[in-house]
């Protein structure tokens, strides 16, 4: 085998490494554009998720903070009814016991109506005339009795709707507290999800650039050198067949 | 992911032909050994080099992927 067969064999192995070469890279930058396009539009779709849940967890918020104003202001109406109540409670009370001592004096007046033989008739009437006057704060006494029942069950009602009331605020307030905790560490999620996407695109944007120029320039740099091979090969074909 | 995974395939394949034709041209060299056949090793070094740029980049780009997975999959 001659150098000049050598070469020839050479020449044919490189153009035929360059001809392979230029087929393998041959949409290298398209399947870049395409995954990177892939992976960006992939990302975005989960930020715009990610932002759906700061959306709902904000709207959750509102509610149950207009909730929690709702109870703080029922709270606030059934302290004003309690405090009514036992004001008039204490009204009651006080009208009761003067009645009591008024009930008291009167049977005190009846048994010092005097009972002589001359005064009878005149102490009946007296008597009788003390006698409707017990029955009248009697049945005052009676009444109000019932009235301070009335209001005591009320003021016991009311204590135990201010209770509830009461409870359902403190687990309202937890509830509202742990939904800020996760409205922040979501938007602290978007927040970072958001950065890293804005980094992604622009890597995405770089990446896509490079790819293109590295095809296109190998692919000009191979063209160049099979047309070098090629005239290598027809050189040395020239120079056999003169 | 998966994207991601395609797309540092198609660099590492790229870099793969790059190293077939560069051990193609080094073996032909035995018996073609002059300025155009170094021309022809310098210009698939530089196809490696750029080739290794773009590489760098789908790396960083794939490591901001899994940064931002492993962000998005938190709950």
């Amino acid at each position: 085998m001659s150098y000049v067969d050598v070469n020839t064999d050479a020449f044919v192995k490189v153009r035929e490494a360059l001809r392979c070469f230029q087929s393998e890279i041959s949409g290298f930058s398209g399947v870049i554009s395409q995954e990177t396009s892939g992976i960006t539009e992939a990302c975005e779709q989960k930020v715009h998720d990610q932002e759906r849940v700061v959306s709902e967890l904000k709207e959750t918020k509102r509610l149950t903070e207009e909730a929690l104003e709702r109870i703080k202001r029922a709270l606030e109406q059934e302290n004003a009814e309690k405090e009514r109540t036992e004001q008039s409670i204490h009204s009651l009370e006080r009208e009761l016991s003067d009645l009591e001592d008024e009930l008291s004096d009167l049977y005190d007046q009846r048994s010092s109506v005097s009972d002589d033989e001359e005064d009878k008739e005149a102490a009946r009437k007296e008597r009788a005339s003390i006698d409707r006057e017990i029955s009248a704060v009697k049945s005052q006494i009676s009444r109000t009795r019932e009235e301070l029942s009335r209001e005591k069950d009320n003021l016991d009602k009311i204590k135990a709707e201010i209770r509830r009331l009461e409870a359902e605020k403190n687990k309202t307030e937890e509830q509202l507290a742990k939904i800020k905790a996760d409205l922040q560490r979501n938007e602290d999620k978007l927040a970072k999800m958001k950065d890293l996407l804005y980094y992604i695109k622009s890597d995405a944007r770089e990446l896509r650039a490079k790819a293109k120029n590295l095809e296109m320039d190998s692919s000009e740099r191979t063209s160049h050198s099979k047309s070098c091979v090629e005239e290598c090969i027809q050189y040395l074909d020239e120079y056999l067949n003169s | 992911m998966s994207s991601v995974n395609t797309m540092t395939t198609a660099v590492l394949k790229f870099q793969s032909s790059v190293k077939k034709l560069s051990d193609n041209i080094s073996s032909a060299g035995y018996d073609w050994n002059d300025e155009k056949h170094a021309a022809l090793t310098g210009m698939v070094a530089e196809i490696a080099s750029n080739a290794k740029g773009v590489m760098s980049t789908a790396e960083h780009m794939a490591s901001r992927c899994r940064e931002f997975d492993s962000v998005a999959s938190q709950n």
